[in-house]
């Protein structure tokens, strides 16, 4: 077990090095002068290139990644070239409004998710069953940029139930997390419902059944169980995304995450944060799988065992 | 038929329930603003956009402000005098002036502010401004350690002398990169001064809280007694635009940072009570306009760069700023001094265009390509030109790409350039602020390298005489041969506006944007 973690453990951190390594290399060959940006266009070019010093863009790549691996390695991420903050701290500053929206929007999902997706297997073919699919595809289809702006309108405006976006109270969650969690309600439905379809035609399910247990019993402990694998694998991904970000929601509501901060890098060309915030995107997605991993051992134990 | 009734419950209690949001800020002494990013910085040495010059002015302030566009009145400087050339300004400062934190301001901390904007390396980009100053290059340059050019006199005077007469001196000083800022603050706070200013205006942070909030209480220590009106202020970032628009609606919030925006404004200004609510912008000036290289054929001749001007449908251009720009022809917005109201867009008439670039030798037009960043208005303008230049048989393609792509092209590539859709905005409302920068043979926003020496000199000649009539009528007269030269496409001046609530008062002003330091209740 101790052996499996540790190599998985590995991989991990291999995993986030290449990603790392690979948008570094890609970052700075974008076009464009950083210095240039932060100088101003009127700026001189002696103060332009002093800036280039300064931040060390006047050495050569492979001088600039190493320079750039061992910072990192010390907990070092650079300063932001757009107002010379340190990433670490302007990153670790946005996570706790970034968690909380990924979280809250997770929730929405499986919230209505779960429940649409199991309707919909228990009675296939039925009207709940057209409907959660007709519910799946609008969710899916509606811009989140669109639902947030007239969510707020009329939520926040027309019928002021919810403040008109912002951050700090539980109450400011409410509608950037329902909005953000709309369009996942589709995908955990219909993958729970296929997959629980799958599943219920099985022989053990059958045999079960014919056994007499209660239809709840079969559902919790034979059907959801067995069909929860698919759901796990894409609420890791799911989650991952989350926490990496979402720029359009937290841009309507004026949500301060890490979304909205990597959007402000990425037109600023200010790449410290850039890379500040992909690192902690490839770190939260590595975690997550791999927190996925160990939750299917505690979901099935038939892979515990071939482990 | 229960269920029914359930929903219409909760939809009626909640119609009848007071908003759980932010309190209503409609009688409370707190300047609510609003802006729709995060504040990248309060450093008046950093600052250079719209959001940040108002935001560095809440908490520090210069030597002088600005009543109009020419008319500097005291600030921290309770007199000051301009020698008879022009070259030497003279400061003289009140008693008893301090930082927020107490401490009595000298002429050591003038002369700090200044040395600070002029080090390279703090990288200050409006060390332009006063790069004028005697001894600013040798100090900018590592040939000095001081700049000669600022000189104490005593504790409450100090000089600066200028190179040549720059007679917008006194409007650079009322700006952001002319504030004094405490010496303690910029060392104790190190990277972080960007959101722990420490200077002298109106204001003194609470707290500032990256991408949600900044927070400020009235300056105890402030020189003007009496103001500011507010107890404090109270920013929230990240706003989006039309969100903010409805806060200041209903009261959430005062202002905002951002203009009205295109989509805004035309509901705002169709509105009899909402349209009262509308401040324009009296400072920073812009024109929008396509950049022409004239070092390159065919547009080194005049017969087609006046077709290509003749070509364009002006007024249906104004359109796509929904009524706020309108259509001008030379290098200077109206209304600012020197602008000449009989320099006006020749009429648009395509079939004059085809027939001049049929004399200049391209009866059949000819294919050329735009480049313009992705700034909606600047490809909605582009687009609307590529038309009508395709009309008179100018096919034109565009070429948009993003801020910091479009910069590198311009300051590396420029050689390559035909034409740029772009647009300034002034830093300061004099004449020379469009010429200097834009048209000068070697002027940092001149990316087509335009170099006409004969409209140099005069323009030096305009340049170098006092602030007046004369020097406004020099520049008139400047304007009507820049014009004739067609150097650039001039297309429009596009007003921005700022959106307040019902109950604030507060007046734009032509440096920094906005007088929150006068900002009170109706």
């Amino acid at each position: 077990m101790y052996k499996y973690l540790f190599g998985r453990l590995i991989g991990a951190l291999g995993v986030i090095w290449g990603v790392a390594t690979l948008s570094f290399v890609m970052v700075y060959l974008m076009p464009g002068d950083a210095a240039r940006m932060y100088a101003g266009p009127r700026a001189p070019e002696s103060t332009v290139q002093r800036i280039r010093v300064q931040w060390g863009l006047d050495q050569p790549l492979s001088i600039q990644y190493v320079r750039y691996l061992g910072r990192a390695l010390q907990g070092d991420l650079g300063h932001s070239t757009r107002d010379n903050r340190a990433v670490l701290q302007a990153v670790t500053e946005r996570l706790p409004a970034t968690v909380q929206l990924a979280l809250a929007g997770f929730c929405v999902e499986l919230l209505f998710g779960i429940p649409l997706g199991i309707l919909a297997a228990l009675r296939p073919g039925s009207i709940i069953d057209q409907l959660a699919t007709v519910i799946a595809l609008i969710g899916i289809s509606l811009p989140q940029f669109a639902v947030g702006l007239v969510a707020l309108y009329v939520f926040g405006f027309l019928i002021p139930i919810f403040p008109l976006g912002g951050y700090g109270t539980p109450i400011h969650l409410v509608l950037p997390a329902i909005v953000l969690g709309i369009g996942g309600v589709a995908f955990y439905s219909r993958v729970l419902r296929n997959s629980m379809l799958e599943v219920m035609g099985e022989d053990y399910v059958r045999t079960a059944r014919s056994k007499g247990l209660r239809s709840r019993t079969v559902l919790v402990r034979h059907v959801l169980r067995n069909a929860m694998m698919p759901v796990v694998t894409l609420a890791g991904l799911d989650l991952a995304t989350l926490l990496g970000g979402v720029v359009v929601v937290e841009a309507v509501f004026g949500w301060p995450g890490i979304g909205l901060q990597a959007w402000t890098a990425i037109r600023n060309q200010d790449t410290p944060m850039i890379m500040g915030t992909v690192l902690f995107a490839s770190i939260a997605v590595v975690l997550l799988n791999l927190s996925v991993d160990f939750l299917y051992t505690a979901i099935d134990p038939r892979i515990r065992l071939t482990k | 038929m229960r269920f029914i009734r359930m929903i219409a419950i909760v939809v009626v209690v909640a119609a009848l329930m007071p908003s759980l949001a932010s309190a209503q800020a409609t009688n409370d002494k707190i300047l609510h603003i609003i802006y729709s990013q995060d504040m990248r910085t309060s450093d008046p040495h950093i600052a250079y956009e719209t959001e940040t010059w108002p935001t560095s002015s809440l908490f520090y302030v210069g030597l002088v402000k600005m009543k109009d566009a020419s008319t500097p009145m005291p600030a921290l400087a309770e007199s000051w005098t301009i020698s008879p050339d022009g070259t030497t300004y003279t400061f003289k400062l009140r008693d008893g002036i301090k930082f927020s934190n107490g401490r009595l301001i000298t002429t050591d901390d003038v002369r700090y502010s200044f040395m600070r904007l002029l080090d390279p390396k703090t990288a200050a980009p409006t060390a332009f401004m006063f790069a004028s100053l005697v001894g600013a290059d040798e100090f900018q340059s590592g040939k000095a350690t001081d700049v000669s050019g600022i000189k104490i006199i005593d504790a409450k005077t100090i000089e600066f002398k200028t190179k040549t007469p720059v007679w917008s001196m006194m409007q650079r000083f009322a700006l952001p990169p002319g504030f004094i800022v405490a010496k303690e603050g910029v060392e104790a706070a190190g990277t972080e001064f960007g959101r722990k200013p420490l200077g002298a205006g109106p204001y003194v942070l609470d707290k500032w809280t990256s991408g949600v909030q900044i927070t400020g209480s009235r300056n105890p220590n402030y020189y003007e007694v009496g103001k500011p009106f507010f107890d404090g202020f109270d920013m929230q970032l990240s706003v989006e635009d039309s969100v903010g628009a409805l806060k200041i609606e209903n009261g959430e919030a005062d202002i905002a940072l951002n203009f009205v925006s295109n989509g805004d404004y035309p509901r705002l200004s169709a509105d009899p009570v909402l349209s009262k609510r509308l401040l324009q912008l009296v400072a920073s000036p812009n024109i929008d306009y396509v950049i022409i290289n004239n070092n390159k054929p065919p547009f080194d001749k005049l017969q087609v760069r006046q077709a290509m001007n003749m070509a364009i449908d002006r007024d249906h251009l104004t359109k796509i700023s929904n009524g706020r720009a309108v259509p001008i022809g030379g290098f200077l917005p109206p209304g600012v001094p020197g602008s000449n109201p009989d320099v006006k867009a020749p009429a648009y008439d395509p079939d004059g265009a085809r027939k001049l670039l049929a004399t200049a030798g391209f009866p059949n037009g000819f294919s050329t390509t735009m480049l313009s960043n992705v700034d909606p208005t600047d490809v909605s303008l582009a687009q609307g030109v590529i038309s009508d230049l395709a009309a008179v048989g100018i096919k034109v393609d565009l070429q948009s790409i993003d801020e910091a792509q479009f910069l590198d092209v311009l300051n590396n590539k420029s050689a390559d350039l035909n034409l740029v859709m772009t647009e300034w905005y002034m830093d300061y409302v004099d004449p020379s602020d469009n010429w200097e920068p834009l048209l000068q043979c070697g002027g940092s926003y001149n990316w087509a390298k335009y170099c006409n020496n004969d409209l140099e000199a005069m323009f030096q000649k305009a340049n170098l005489t006092p602030l007046g009539d004369a020097r406004w009528k020099a520049f008139s007269d400047f304007e009507v041969k820049v014009s004739e030269q067609v150097p650039n496409l001039f297309l429009e001046h596009r007003n921005n506006y700022y959106f307040t609530s019902n109950r604030l008062s507060i007046e734009s002003d032509p440096g920094i944007l906005l007088k929150f330091a006068d900002a009170k209740l109706k």
